[in-house]
């Protein structure tokens, strides 16, 4: 088992490697200059060579990929060219709220699509109840994020007036209290910060969990599928126990492993999801980040955020891959 | 590893279908048929429109009528489902965006079938160093999210159609590799594999005629879906503001452009969220029909 | 169609006579199915249960839903009067680094200068000057040296003392040395050295003498004062830790999200009603004008004041606050690349465009006026220009006459995907369509544009912009010969017409001490801009933003009541919160 666990790290350094180099490459490919951007129409052609000079862009190439790779390993992005704050700084403010987030959305979506999973799964031989369950996998699936979030916010934060337009909520706060563990002298203000960044995750965990429900409901389908037809199942039902109580002891205790390690998956993937939600729901995050860095040639920034992103999925996948051979032995690897 | 990435996951929703019971009456029922039948008419609807554009829409989608500006559905006879700001006619644009849309869907799976399946099948067949380079670069490439691997691929080289397809092409190949690669470990193991090798048929032609063939029908399947999963990045591409440029219409960036006016004008932003939905939507039925269908051939994954 | 086989012929029957089909291919023993066939109808415990469960379940859940619609923040701070703005966040809050305009709003908030726009007749206008920090000043005979007194007791920020002649070099020099990150330093080159006679008089020697120095020495980009103390103390990370004497204090910035200002209460003319300034980001105006019809701002900085966006505004009964001068958008032909070289080309290209039909369409009624001049109304040396009429007939003609018979096509050509580039580009290009010239758009971001036009990529370039209201910063800017951009010699101008025929008009203009003279020379140099067809202006919009007037106040009229520079309020002091 250790074993298998150092050959996986072994083999992510070089993959984490090789796509930070990518990354920094992709960037330079870039068209566009990053004082150009920043500084727009009123750009002189002093205030830019000087602009160059400052944020060392004008060393070699192979110098400034040198330098970019052997400060990443010390875990040092430099700083952000536009605003000039270190992009770890950036990185961990804004992680938390992307992080809240993808929680919520996949509490959302393991809400809403595990159920549906279930009783489509239980009661595919009725098409009234099949066929309407599939369908509304299937629009979850097909409706972009973008315009399920502009709806919602059209109808309850517009017309409605019940959340917030923007933002993220009083988070820092929040983060501040557990580390100065204001949480147990002011439980109320506590809870009052709780309150206020729930409220602003509403809608935007609401819009991306169900678009993320289509997957999981299919997958639950499917494993509840793999689940009933097995022996021990039918040897209850025969015995003429009710369905239900069949249904809720063997099937899905034998489900939730399978689904945890799924939803453990939907961290990866959400965050491509965060990346529209939080432009449609002008959240603070990664996702958005990520995007304006790479609008305005940002690159400290950009390529900060895009490693992130890859660390994350490399790190998830990898914790999946170990518990699926935790749970299931007869998984062969290679 | 097994990197995944992607909130549809095609391949594991097709390795992950079921049928309760082994052997299939041969006789089908209408029920049995009609998710592939609507599917396929959605899709197929979807293609003709597509094509057919010049002749279907009513009207051309960058002529700006100035005096039907921001009109409702119906409103002025000759715009059925309203116009946009500069007095444009949104069912053209519609109609005209369906062409871009399923250009880059179907171009970009093409693409990275064509790219990725012979990679993966070479990986596969071969094993040793080859797989594992091949590999490795899928991996490398499968650790960026779909989305932003096109993203910056568009922003690099410009946001023009044949761009846009390289780049979601790209995004995709490595999901192909590491399906073809998957099955083709699967196949060789077969039987007449095995016995087309002790014959002494030459890799490449172990490849091309057993391997490929018996993985197709799995590939199909997930092609299908991944068509729909370029319509999608595409339209989101479009709507970040990296996609297809003015006047060209865009479902994604159609969307984009009504943002400005849901509170007034909710028509634009409905009909295009709608038409994305819709392509979306059929691509996936039919890619769910076709596993349905082909379900066995499945199993062998 | 016919129904799959059942094992179990029995079932079929019994199902059929309850009118009900069942097909199944589950192995249940038959005896089952036969003593049950209609679960359903006897009231099957499971199903009750079932629709218990999911009831319960379907609550929970809309309680969920509604408690988090009630979890917003506690009402509590509704003492504070708290002003929220929608704009987009700036990169800095130095004051001598930031260049975006919309950056530069905020920091009129914490900074002054030695001078100020003058207040009169309940207006404020860009054309003169009235002391500010400094009250008041002389100039030498041979004007080279000017001394200015500085107000006594002027505080700055945070405990970091009085304002003294020192501050006013240090703010002055670091620019001027270029220090890395300042941008404004090309406008004080005029000055040769700075002495402190006492501290609180500083004489400014210039190289020459400058007619718009008292109009360089406005709280305005390089005019700000900051706090020498708090520079040195700050260092690089100075840029978020402004000390200014401004009306309001930097307290803190939350990245992506919001800044915080508060009211100084020892602002030397008075503390500020407003408690709290909200700053916050908001990159696109469908949110901004969301939240100002819901109460979450009450000042919204758009991206582009379009018709709609002004319709909007009208609608929910908010107000639109115009401020001269504005930006120009204006197009520059490249008088050096072909077919744009031969004069008959330039002028069908002028008589193609229809200047009205774009404003109107971009900025309906008072949201903008059509250009009149290649130098916009309020700069000083303004006058009205005459521009080829809109003719597409004519336009044909000339083409056809220069050799272009059925038009011609540019391919490649690069446009901006923010703010007014898109919009007035489509509009033009179907305008140039329709007489043959043909334009294959590319769009790309901002920061690929801006590139792009410098390396004299696109014939004709669309730009936009304001520069402080004079004819000689404007001029030099965009017609200098020194100003050709040239990627071979890395020469990122912005004279994108390559024009050469004023540089000695603009020398002389830079030494005249009479202002009628002054404004002579540049009358010349509009006369040969109307001669030599590079420029075409198309409108001139106002500095506009949105106000909720029931909940905001302010003293001046809002249709062009107050000239500013600032992209905002020149004295955001005199807002008031009304509820």
């Amino acid at each position: 088992m250790v074993q298998y666990v150092l050959r996986r790290l072994v083999v992510a350094v070089p993959m984490l490697l090789g796509a930070m180099s990518i990354v920094f490459f992709a960037m330079r490919v870039l068209p566009g200059d990053p004082c150009v951007a920043m500084m727009g129409d009123q750009a002189t052609t002093e205030a830019l060579a000087d602009c160059t000079k400052h944020l060392g862009l004008n060393r070699p190439l192979a110098v400034q990929y040198v330098d970019y790779l052997w400060r990443s390993v010390q875990f040092d992005f430099g700083s952000s060219l536009r605003q000039g704050y270190p992009v770890s700084e950036y990185i961990a403010r804004m992680f938390p709220h992307t992080l809240v987030l993808v929680m919520a959305s996949a509490i959302v979506a393991a809400l809403v699509g595990i159920p549906i999973g279930i009783v489509s799964a239980l009661k595919r031989r009725n098409p009234l109840i099949d066929y309407p369950l599939r369908i509304f996998a299937l629009l979850g699936l097909s409706m972009p994020v973008f315009w399920l979030g502009i709806l919602l916010l059209i109808a309850f934060s517009l017309r409605l007036n019940l959340f917030p337009l923007i933002g993220g909520g009083d988070l820092d706060g929040v983060i501040h209290m557990i580390r100065t563990g204001e949480v147990f002298s002011n439980p109320a203000d506590f809870l009052a910060a709780v309150g206020d960044v729930l409220h602003h995750l509403a809608l935007p965990a609401l819009a991306l969990g169900f678009t993320l429900a289509a997957t999981v409901s299919r997958l639950s389908r499917s494993a509840m599928l793999e689940v009933i037809s097995q022996d021990y199942i039918r040897t209850a039902r025969a015995k003429g126990r009710d369905e239900w109580a069949v249904v809720y002891k063997h099937a899905l205790r034998n489900m939730m492993v399978p689904l945890l390690t799924i939803i453990g998956l939907f961290v990866a993937i959400a965050l491509t999801g965060t990346v529209v939600t939080e432009t449609v729901f002008t959240r603070p995050g990664l996702g958005k980040m990520l995007v304006d860095a790479i609008g305005a040639r940002d690159y400290p920034l950009a390529q900060g955020g895009i490693t992130v992103f890859t660390v994350i999925i490399i790190t998830v996948n990898l914790v999946v891959d170990m518990l699926y051979a935790v749970v299931d032995p007869r998984v062969t690897y290679k | 590893m097994a990197i995944v990435r992607d909130a549809t996951v095609p391949e594991l929703t097709a390795a992950g279908a079921f049928q309760e019971a082994p052997s299939r009456p041969l006789g089908r029922t209408l029920r049995r048929y009609a998710p592939i039948g609507i599917g396929v008419v959605m899709a197929l609807a979807m293609v003709v429109i597509a094509a057919g554009a010049p002749l279907i829409a009513p009207l051309s989608p960058s002529a700006q009528f100035a005096d039907a500006v921001l009109k409702g559905p119906g409103a002025v006879e000759r715009h059925a489902l309203g116009t946009d700001e500069f007095g444009r006619d949104l069912l053209s644009r519609i109609i005209w965006g369906a062409r871009v849309s399923l250009q880059v869907g179907l171009a970009s799976v093409i693409f990275g079938f064509g790219l990725g399946v012979p990679l993966g099948i070479l990986a596969g067949v071969q094993g040793g160093r080859i797989e594992t380079c091949i590999m490795r670069g899928a991996d490398m490439l499968m650790a960026f999210p779909t989305l932003l691997l096109a993203l910056i691929i568009v922003t690099a080289l410009g946001g023009t159609l044949p761009n846009e397809i390289l780049a979601i092409g790209v995004a995709l190949t490595p999901n192909f590799v590491r399906l073809a690669r998957g099955l083709a470990l699967t196949i060789r193991e077969q039987d007449y594999i095995v016995a087309a090798r002790a014959l002494g048929s030459g890799q490449l032609r172990v490849m091309a005629r057993h391997v490929f063939p018996n993985a197709l029908y799995a590939l199909v399947v997930v092609a299908t879906l991944y068509i729909a999963t370029a319509i999608r990045t595409e339209a989101t591409l479009s709507f970040l503001g990296f996609g297809i440029p003015p006047p060209t219409p865009s479902w994604g960036n159609i969307l984009s452009e009504g943002r400005q006016y849901i509170k007034c004008c909710m028509w634009i932003t409905t009909f295009s969220g709608l038409a994305i939905m819709l392509a979306v939507l059929a691509f996936n039925l039919v890619g769910d029909a076709l596993r349905d269908l082909l379900d066995p051939r499945l199993r062998g994954e | 169609m016919i129904d799959p086989p059942v094992p179990v012929p029995s079932t079929v029957t019994i199902a059929a006579s309850h009118g009900r089909r069942r097909t199944s291919t589950r192995p249940e023993p038959p005896s089952f199915s036969a003593l049950a066939p209609c679960s359903r109808e006897r009231g099957h415990p499971m199903s009750n249960h079932r629709r218990h469960r999911f009831s319960l379940v379907l609550f929970a859940v809309l309680a969920a839903f509604t408690l988090l619609a009630m979890a917003g923040p506690p009402p509590a701070e509704a003492q504070k009067k708290v002003l929220n703005i929608a704009a987009k966040e700036p990169d800095t809050l130095d004051p001598h680094t930031s260049i975006l305009g919309q950056t530069q709003a905020i920091k009129r908030f914490m900074y002054r200068g030695l001078t100020r726009f003058a207040i009169k007749d309940g207006k404020v206008t860009t054309a003169e000057v009235q002391p500010d920090l400094a009250e008041s000043w002389t100039l030498s005979p041979d004007g080279t040296v000017w001394t200015f007194k500085l107000k006594k007791g002027v505080q700055f920020h945070k405990g970091f003392g009085e304002l003294t002649a020192a501050d006013v070099k240090f703010s002055f020099e670091r620019q001027i040395n270029r220090t890395p990150g300042t941008r404004f330093g090309v406008n004080l080159e005029v000055i040769k050295s700075i002495e402190i006679v006492d501290p609180y008089t500083v004489q400014i020697a210039l190289k020459a003498f400058d007619p718009i120095f008292l109009l360089r020495m406005v709280g305005y980009q390089q005019g700000y004062i900051v706090s020498k103390k708090a520079v040195e103390k700050f260092g690089d990370q100075y840029k978020w830790n402004p000390v200014g004497t401004g009306p309001f204090y930097f307290e803190r910035h939350s990245p992506r999200e919001k800044i915080v200002l508060k009211a100084f209460d020892k602002y030397h003319a008075g503390r500020p009603q407003i408690d709290e300034v909200h700053w916050f980001d908001v990159p696109e105006d469908s949110t901004k004008l969301i939240g100002l019809e819901k109460g979450t701002f009450d000042l919204l900085y758009p991206e582009a004041v379009t018709a709609d966006f002004a319709g909007q505004i009208e609608k929910m009964g908010a107000v639109i606050d115009r401020r001269g001068p504005g930006g120009q958008e204006r197009f520059y032909i490249n008088m050096t690349k072909p077919p744009f070289d031969d004069i008959r080309v330039r002028k069908a290209f002028m008589h193609a465009i229809d200047r009205k039909a774009i404003k109107e369409t971009m900025y309906p009624g008072g949201l903008a006026r059509v250009a009149i001049s290649c130098i916009p109304p309020g700069y000083f040396g303004h006058i009205p220009m005459t521009f080829p009429e809109y003719n597409p007939e004519l336009a044909k003609k000339l083409l056809a006459e220069a050799g272009h018979p059925n038009g011609f096509t540019i391919k490649n050509y690069f446009i901006s995907k923010s703010f007014f580039y898109p919009k007035v580009l489509t509009l033009a290009q179907e305008q140039l369509k329709k007489v043959g010239i043909i334009v294959e758009l590319q769009v790309v971001e901002h920061a690929t544009f801006h590139e792009n036009i410098r390396k004299n990529l696109d014939p004709f370039v669309l730009y936009g912009g304001t520069r402080i209201t004079d004819a000689d910063p404007w001029l030099s800017l965009f017609f200098d010969s020194k100003e050709i951009p040239d990627p071979a010699t890395g020469n990122k101008g912005t004279n994108f017409a390559h024009y050469r025929g004023m540089d000695d008009l603009l020398a002389a203009g830079r030494v005249e001490r009479d202002v009628k003279k002054r404004a002579a020379i540049y009358a010349e140099t509009q006369k040969r801009l109307e001669r030599d067809l590079v420029c075409l202006p198309i409108s001139d919009v106002a500095g506009q933003w949105a106000r909720n007037a029931k909940r905001v106040s302010t003293p001046f009229d809002p249709d062009y009541g107050e000239f500013s520079l600032h992209y905002s309020y020149n004295y955001p002091e005199m807002l008031k919160v009304l509820n």
